[in-house]
């Protein structure tokens, strides 16, 4: 028997977690798992049916729920779970410090996670969670026996990604009151150089 | 199944006058397994005295196993047939030969006519370039220096803006993952990264 098919769902919006997601599927598919991604190519908040049929497809659901869920990831959940019925098949990732921002969804599987922690934190966190459910016997289908370390790794990699991101940050835009008397002087440096080529050819 | 590709020889060389930017390391992120034909290792082997940094695939290589396995499965059917066709070298062939029986993901190639050639004769057939490489490498954050990156494979295989281009819409689209304009723009714009 093939190792599992595993779906794994980000927000749109969220270029951690798109990267996260990205990661997570090659890492999973470098050992052999058949990941799967959503399609995200121009269907803006609407599930495509590409994508759909890759959440049926699919033997286990992973989501990065650490921002704000946009409605095409409230989608995507719905579908999962109008298949998935056991607790373990779905994973849902949040970060403590956002909270459990997914109503409705108390028959999945929660790990909380703080992204300021240090990996190591993180990782145990994750650690303990997954020895519970497995020493629980709630394991079914043999879910983080066979993904745990692979989720480790990728969660890992998540620590990770938050520390590359905070340089990546855009930066504050001035305010505006700021930004005017710039503009103003370009201006006069505009009317200025006018006039001195008026000047010129008078 | 995991994630293996087989390499042609200028990609291979591309990758290893890369390897001072750790581009070895990375690719253990992306494959499972790269093979090796043994024609493409014959070829590879002969500017070693010029190149010492080929050593250190050399050493590596395993008889099909390993990371680097130097592969000798080939449709031996299939080999005849590629062989004939124009613009595939003898190395070329037999990665194609070898994709097929291995099963393999990928062909790494960076010979645009060996591309052109082997789309024609099967368009189901994955060839990525070093630029898809380093694309893929990008989008998961696994390299941090990729324009570093980019200016010395320039240097040892120019490339223009609108193949970089190419390799990263590829990239994003086999992700499923949407990429702005403005994005796309930055991470290909030649301005940038000093290059005409």
């Amino acid at each position: 028997m093939g190792l599992p098919s595993v779906f794994i769902s980000y927000n749109p919006n969220s270029d951690i977690e798109q990267t996260l997601a990205v990661r997570l599927h090659t890492i999973g598919a470098v050992h052999g798992f058949n990941m799967l991604l959503p399609d995200r190519r121009g269907f803006g908040s609407v599930v495509s049916s590409e994508t759909r049929s890759r959440i049926l497809e699919a033997d286990f659901f992973i989501l990065f729920s650490t921002s704000s869920l946009s409605s095409t990831v409230l989608n995507e959940i719905q579908i999962a779970s109008s298949k998935l019925h056991e607790k373990s098949k779905i994973l849902v990732i949040y970060d403590i410090t956002v909270g459990k921002n997914l109503a409705g969804a108390d028959n999945f599987t929660e790990v909380y996670i703080n992204r300021s922690s240090s990996i190591e934190e993180i990782l145990n966190t994750i650690l303990t969670k997954v020895k519970g459910i497995q020493s629980n016997g709630n394991d079914q289908g043999g879910f983080f026996s066979v993904l745990g370390p692979i989720l480790l790794t990728g969660l890992g990699l998540f620590a990770l990604a938050s520390v590359l991101d905070e340089p990546r940050r855009p930066k504050r835009r001035l305010p505006k009151k700021k930004n005017a008397p710039a503009k103003k002087a370009k201006k006069a440096v505009k009317k200025v150089k006018a006039n001195a080529t008026n000047s010129r050819y008078r | 199944m995991q994630l293996t590709a087989v390499i042609d020889n200028v990609t291979l060389v591309n990758l290893t006058k890369l390897k001072h930017h750790h581009i070895f390391n990375s690719l253990r992120s992306l494959f499972s397994q790269i093979h090796i034909p043994q024609e493409v290792r014959k070829e590879y082997e002969v500017q070693i005295s010029k190149e010492p940094d080929r050593v250190w695939v050399l050493e590596r290589l395993r008889p099909n196993q390993g990371f680097y396995s130097a592969c000798d499965r080939y449709d031996t059917i299939a080999l005849s047939i590629i062989k004939g066709i124009k613009g595939i070298d003898r190395g070329e062939a037999e990665a194609v030969a070898q994709y097929r029986t291995i099963n393999s993901h990928y062909i790494l190639s960076d010979d645009v006519k060996f591309k052109k050639a082997i789309l024609s004769f099967d368009s189901r057939i994955k060839v990525l370039t070093t630029l898809h490489i380093v694309a893929m490498l990008d989008f998961r954050q696994y390299v941090v220096n990729v324009d570093e990156i980019l200016k010395s494979l320039h240097s040892i295989h120019p490339f223009n803006s609108k193949s970089l281009r190419t390799a990263y819409i590829d990239s994003a689209n086999e992700l499923g993952i949407s990429v702005s304009k403005k994005v796309l723009n930055a991470k290909c714009s030649f301005k940038k990264f000093g290059l005409k």
